[in-house]
């Protein structure tokens, strides 16, 4: 029997209409909207598309309906709706939950030799070793450590300044990498420090134990010193010549650089960027400035409105992509973090811009008096009386107390924009996040007003951003967004692989 | 270059034979499994006997009980010793198998499909033929001696040979562990998790199959195969083998059906079949059905380079490994030719005339043999490259 | 100032800085109006008074009265029930994609998160060939070994 040839009109829906699979949509400028579906994938469509699709007046054969279909927005009955695809997706975008907390972050000392305009502890002279994490409190933090599901855990050292407490540092390394490895779990441990007090010993340990650097640059010496004075008002070249140090003892891949934004700072992105570029660093963060700890007392040094550091954040964003137009490699953390996630299938777990919310579920920290905290911040707001966000204390709770108990209970309810007002309708949820923490110390519940909140329109002035530049469809733009998503350099982006 | 040929079979040959070529006489004891092919047939009965097969060019007349034969053969000059071939007694067909000295070798499963793809190179016929095919097939591995570096199983669609298949893949898996094994499909069946389990199950060390996919619109790629409900198959069957650790690599034949929503494609790739190891954007071919196609198939390739180019760019760019088989450097553009490769099987390669003065034409894939008939009317004798044309 | 009325909106300014909106409940749902001053709560004093005429009334009063360093320029009510309207309209076609899509998503999500629920189900169509067809041989089955879960 001859086979037939058929026409494509056998192929498509027998039945007219289609139906709706879960999306979001919101406008931007210039007369166009963003239709985001269930798993972060969008279409960026002339404005009117998303009334149109919902509405059912899409006409079947056009480019934008078979668009929408194959991207899981709508589904007629030409093909089954494949939900399972979109779960595997939608479990692959959430991939960073598996394994529960895997940054623990441990204060080792809250004694440092700086007094940062916005640092976020109490300022303590070096002789008061009382601010010091004591041995047996140490040996329960890292006990509790190892409870975590995690297979790969991080071990993070700050304080204060942790190289003050060096003896605290050797006395936990080697206790954590033996119960890492008789649970059959990977381990990298990262110092952050100011390295003015870092000898050569100190390296030579850090360099022998395989334990990264995270240290402080704010840019060139007038913002840096100005933010973080010490006696000497030094702290810049102090900084550069142990940045050297430590890049000739530990090798370059093992120090990084963090800087933190001030009032200052926001004058001068172009300048921060370019003392980044003349250190030959190819990551800088530009971070907006956290408003807890200190930064709130001294609010006249630091305070600073939110339009400000879009400014500055937009300024120094241009010139970032400029200098790697002209071959520098240099990824701006932040538009990284977003650009994984509107651009990739994978999700992305940076504790302070994730849905759930990384507190407690993603990062732990273990003060140096035994207290365990959900974040970073919830230790600055403790310093300052609020212990809201104190899930429990190394001596005192188990493993199961801390996340049953209901400060993490309360804190997890508010933690998945999914279901927060005004984020639950938002087309932006999947790249955006939630702060219960946040919201908790800028707008006194942690739940949050939308309308109102500053961690909602940074987040999406600088989304709709990036799709701005997306929707540019600069083939070299994308090369580069994806060479930072890569953590690789332009000219790697785009080989040709093996046959 | 030739596969196949044909003759008249003698009336005793009633099985088919596959055996090993030898174009000598050889001793008694040497016999076995040999198919003698010769233009003079030796007088003496004594020197055939043993022989699996005999295939001669001369009006060979006398009844040979115990030796197949087929004489009057068309052509034998293709037939090499130790090529492995297949004599088939109903029509006197005689068809090469494998051999041994070249890299393009082939195992084919069967003529059955279960999609009727518009520009199939290798047209489907609806006869059973599982089970002789499995025997021959397992003849054939039985009679190679040295192992072959890659080998490919093809059709037809493979995995209509159920059980069969997995005999063939695990006789291959045992013989030869280090070579290489591609298997064309349509890849609808990995949709059904058991059928998956069993493949998996093999454990192959060395295995990956090359699966089709045409568009991200269900409607056009279903249209395409000429199969409903292909598309949603075929994606789930990429996931189900994803889940069950087999190696993937998705194949888009490029024509003027395809090439409208190509770039669609790419992204559709990276967002769902990120899992895939590689990525073939394929010329086409002008045999089988692909000519009786034509008028829906046919862009010239020099007129497509924009989406290709995009689509290359997308999903290289995402760190995804894609080729480009089947295309002529000089309707390339240069920014492509990375990506490159010389993708045609040996024995239907050619170069047109043109291509003789052509200065990059060692790195060119060149064409199909069919390829005279139709090809692009932008081809050209190209300068000498002064960079490495594999060269980022 | 009575303003124009579109589907089942109607709009009346009362001074620069404050107006009342009236909606037909036949089609801006509770829900959707709701979600709209939500966003506005920021810009407005919003109140939502009894109305006995079976419309829903929305007084809005603008928040800023003044100019200041951080907002140099007033919003004019007629940009603030301008925008409002849209926002209005965005929500409503919100709540009719939550309508058709609710127990989709749940079902996604719990695949998502099941450990055995995703890939299990029978898949469409068919695979058979015309040589199958006629005569099922052993393909037909390894199919058949397949079984759904939690029969």
């Amino acid at each position: 029997m001859a086979r037939v040839f058929y026409p494509v009109e056998s192929y498509s829906a027998s039945e007219a209409g289609y139906r709706l699979l879960p999306f979001r949509f919101l406008r931007l400028e210039s007369n166009k909207e963003l239709l985001v579906n269930q798993v972060g994938e969008f279409v960026v469509a002339p404005f009117g598309t998303a009334q149109a699709l919902i509405r059912k007046q899409l006409t079947r054969g056009s480019d934008i309906y078979a668009t929408f279909k194959a991207k899981q927005f709508i589904a007629d009955d030409s093909s089954s709706p494949l939900l399972d695809l979109l779960a595997t997706k939608y479990r692959t975008k959430y991939g960073f939950i598996e394994g529960f907390t895997k940054l623990h972050i441990f204060v080792v000392t809250l004694r440092c030799d700086h007094s940062c305009h916005y640092c976020q502890v109490s300022r303590q002279t070096a002789d008061k070793s009382t601010y010091d994490m004591s041995y047996e409190t140490a040996g329960k933090s890292v006990e509790l450590m190892m409870k975590s599901p995690a297979r790969h855990v991080t071990l993070e050292f700050q304080g204060g300044e942790p190289l003050l407490a060096f003896d605290v540092i050797r006395y936990i390394v080697p206790l954590a990498k033996r119960r890492a490895e008789a649970l059959g779990k990977d381990l990298d441990i990262v110092v952050t420090t100011n390295l003015a007090n870092a000898t050569d010993d100190m390296l030579f340990y850090l360099r022998d134990e395989n334990i990264k650097i995270s240290t402080s640059l704010d840019g060139p010496a007038f913002i840096h010193n100005a933010n973080r004075p010490r006696p000497g008002n030094n702290s810049y070249e102090l900084t550069i010549k142990n940045i050297e140090r430590a890049r000739k003892i530990l090798g370059y891949s093992k120090v990084a650089a963090l800087m933190t934004t001030t009032q200052l700072s926001l004058q001068h992105p172009t300048e921060i960027i370019d003392e980044y570029v003349r250190l030959d660093f190819h990551s800088i963060f530009l971070r907006p400035l956290s408003p807890y700890g200190f930064a709130v007392k001294t609010k006249k040094k630091t305070g600073y409105q939110l339009d400000n550091f879009l400014n500055f954040y937009r300024t120094g964003l241009a010139h970032i992509l400029q200098l790697n137009r002209a071959g520098y490699n240099l990824a701006e953390v932040y538009a990284k973090i977003l650009l994984t996630k509107i651009l990739t299938p994978d999700g992305t777990g940076f504790v302070d811009l994730q849905s759930p919310a990384g507190a407690g579920i993603n990062v732990l920290v273990y003060n140096y008096d035994g207290d365990v905290y959900a974040t970073d911040e919830s230790r600055m707001l403790a310093e300052m009386g609020d212990h809201t966000f104190r899930l429990g204390n190394v001596w005192t709770h188990s493993h199961k107390d801390i996340f049953t108990g209901d400060p993490f209970l309360n804190l997890v309810s508010a933690s998945c924009n999914q279901s927060l007002t005004g984020c639950s309708d938002c087309a932006l949820q999947p790249y955006c996040g939630a702060d219960p923490i946040y919201n908790h110390t800028t707008q006194g519940d942690i739940f949050g007003h939308r309308p109102t909140s500053n961690f909602c329109k940074r987040n999406m002035t600088i989304i709709k951003y990036l799709f701005d530049l997306i929707s540019k469809q600069d083939s070299e733009l994308m090369r580069i967004f994806f060479a930072w998503i890569q953590n690789s350099s332009l000219s790697e982006v785009s080989k040709a692989g093996p046959s | 270059m030739r596969l196949s040929t044909a003759g008249v079979p003698s009336i005793s040959f009633n099985r088919p034979v596959v055996g090993k070529v030898s174009r000598e006489l050889l001793p008694k004891g040497k016999r076995t499994q040999k198919i003698l092919v010769t233009e003079e047939v030796p007088t003496n009965t004594a020197e055939l006997i043993g022989y699996s097969g005999l295939l001669t060019t001369t009006d060979f007349q006398q009844q040979m009980e115990l030796v197949p034969t087929i004489s009057s053969v068309q052509s034998i000059d293709h037939l090499r010793t130790n090529d492995i071939i297949a004599m088939e007694p109903k029509n006197g067909f005689v068809r090469t198998l494998y051999r041994p000295d070249s890299n393009h070798n082939v195992i084919f499963a069967t003529q059955r499909c279960n999609s009727n793809c518009l520009m199939c190179s290798q047209p489907p016929q609806d006869r059973d033929d599982a089970d002789a095919l499995v025997r021959r097939n397992l003849q054939l591995i039985r009679l190679i001696e040295s192992p072959p570096k890659r080998l490919v199983i093809t059709g037809g669609e493979p995995t209509l040979l159920g059980e069969g298949l997995f005999t063939i893949i695990a006789a291959l898996r045992d013989k030869f562990p280090q070579t290489y094994l591609h298997m064309l499909t349509n890849g609808r069946i990995f949709a059904w998790p058991a059928f998956t389990a069993r493949l998996a199950e093999l454990k192959h060390p060395d295995f990956m199959l090359g699966i089709p996919l045409y568009s991200d619109d269900s409607t056009v790629h279903d249209y395409v195969v000429q199969a409903q409900g292909a598309f949603d198959q075929t994606v789930i069957g990429f996931h189900q083998l994803a889940r069950y650790g087999i190696r993937i690599e998705i194949r888009v034949v490029l024509h003027a059906i395809t090439i409208l929503r190509l770039t669609q494609l790419a992204e559709y790739i990276y967002r769902n079949l990120t899992f895939a190891e590689h990525i073939a954007l394929m010329g086409l071919e002008n045999i089988g059905y692909a000519p009786r196609n034509m008028d829906r198939l046919w862009i010239d390739p020099h007129d497509y380079q924009d989406q290709l180019e995009s689509a290359v760019e997308i999903l290289s760019t995402r760190g995804m490994n894609v080729s480009i088989y089947n295309h002529q450097l000089c309707v390339l553009r240069r920014s492509l030719w990375k990506f490159a490769r010389k993708s045609i099987s040996d024995w239907k390669n050619i170069y047109l005339d043109a291509c003789q003065p052509c200065g990059v034409k060692n790195d060119c894939g060149g064409f199909f043999k069919w390829a005279t008939k139709l090809h692009s009317n932008h081809i050209h004798p190209l300068p000498a490259a002064r960079t490495p044309v594999s060269a980022e | 100032m009575i303003g124009a009325a579109a589907d089942g909106f109607k709009s009346e300014v009362v001074s620069n800085l404050s107006a009342t909106i009236y909606l037909d409940p036949r089609i801006y749902s509770r829900e959707a109006i709701l979600k709209a001053c939500y966003w506005f709560t920021n810009v407005a004093y919003i109140q939502i008074p009894e109305s006995p005429d079976g419309r829903i009334a929305i007084q809005i009063r603008l928040r800023q009265t003044v100019p200041t360093l951080e907002e140099p320029q007033l919003e004019r009510i007629e940009e603030f029930i301008g925008e409002f309207c849209n926002s209005l309209l965005d929500f409503e076609l919100r709540r009719q994609v939550e309508t058709e899509t609710a127990s989709l998503k749940q079902l996604i999500l719990a695949k998502a998160f099941s450990e055995s629920g995703v890939l299990e189900d029978e898949p469409p169509g068919t695979i058979a060939d015309p040589v199958e067809n006629r005569k099922p041989t052993s393909l037909v089955q390894i199919m058949k070994t397949f079984t759904s879960p939690k029969e």
